[in-house]
């Protein structure tokens, strides 16, 4: 059987031990690479942010259902300068109806805007609830909540 | 040093070569797995149909606790509609009254979008609103988008489907 040399011998081993640092080096960097992007990735929270502010405001006004006339937002999670949020209560039943907001002012104008012109500076929800007013008498009533919210550094 | 021969040399170079290829199949197949699982579903879709559900569950919550003035022997009385529900189960008149208020309390909220359906005690006593007939599988057109919520109170279970416009 024929050998080699100890010279081919040097280079035979060098060059499986290259090719061996290489495929690490790969893995590592691919590894590196994927973890890198699931974790710089940019995750824009703001659906989520109105989705549970609505929710929190409409656990704040109403009660079973129930919503006093003379309600407010005060109190309801909106100390944030960078949100919005209005309320526009109408009775199906009489013609009472009132119509409040809370946050920054500017914002319920962006949430008028459509979407091509607002994307990526304000996003807004507008939800419509069914409730009773309490007003003297129990009044079937629709309730349209808008929340928007700015884009700042933390939510995107 | 050892002599080593060429066919050995051969061997070696073949199996790297080898978990090279694996190496290789093994990172495109995480790539590509990584890849799917980051577009599955986008998260505005999924919060829009939270909010959805969310308002789904106050207007139930609402429904439920609505007065209903009615006649009841030959008195005017005032009840909650869950209390109707019940009525309606021994009469078909209070049924048609049932019927009545749940459509007309959904159609002013949510149009023509909505799917109301009342059980008691696990037998359907009373839907309303748009069909909730799916297509069947030779049909070519996909399922509509709905968001399902669900209110229980003793005996009675109503449920509130909203489709997505």
């Amino acid at each position: 059987m024929k050998g080699l040399n100890k010279k081919g011998q040097v280079l035979s081993s060098a060059l499986t031990l290259g090719w061996k640092l290489f495929l690490i080096a790969g893995i590592t960097l691919f590894v590196a690479l994927t973890v890198g992007s699931i974790f710089t990735a940019k995750q824009d929270i703001r659906p989520a942010e109105v989705s549970i502010l609505a929710n929190k405001v409409m656990e704040c006004i109403t009660n079973n259902g129930i919503i006093e006339p003379n309600f407010n937002l005060n109190g309801c999670f909106i100390e944030d300068n960078e949100l919005y949020v209005s309320a526009n209560l109408t009775s199906i039943e009489s013609n009472f109806s009132r119509f409040i907001f809370s946050g920054k002012q500017d914002l319920g104008v962006f949430c008028k805007i459509p979407d091509m012109i607002k994307e990526g500076t304000v996003y807004c929800i507008d939800q419509k609830y069914y409730v009773l007013i309490n007003n003297q008498k129990i009044e079937r009533g629709m309730l349209e909540l808008t929340v928007g919210v700015k884009k700042y550094e933390s939510n995107i | 040093m050892n002599r080593i021969s060429k066919k050995g040399l051969v061997g070696e170079s073949l199996t790297l070569f080898v978990v090279t290829m694996v190496v290789i199949a093994l990172l495109l197949v995480f790539f590509f797995m990584i890849k799917g699982f980051g577009k599955s579903g986008s998260n505005v879709e999924e919060m829009e149909s939270f909010s959805l559900e969310d308002s789904a569950k106050f207007s139930l919550g609402a429904y439920i606790n609505t007065p209903v003035n009615m006649e009841y022997g030959g008195e005017n009385i005032t009840i909650k509609m869950s209390e109707l529900m019940r009525l309606a189960k021994i009469n078909g008149d209070y049924k048609k009254i049932l019927e009545s208020n749940t459509r007309a309390i959904f159609k002013e909220i949510y149009g023509g979008d909505y799917h109301v359906s009342i059980s008691f005690n696990n037998s359907n006593m009373l839907s309303v609103g748009r069909s909730l007939a799916l297509p069947q599988k030779t049909e070519k057109i996909s399922p509509e988008k709905f968001i399902l919520k669900t209110i229980s109170i003793p005996d009675i279970e109503i449920d509130l489907y909203i489709f997505e416009k």
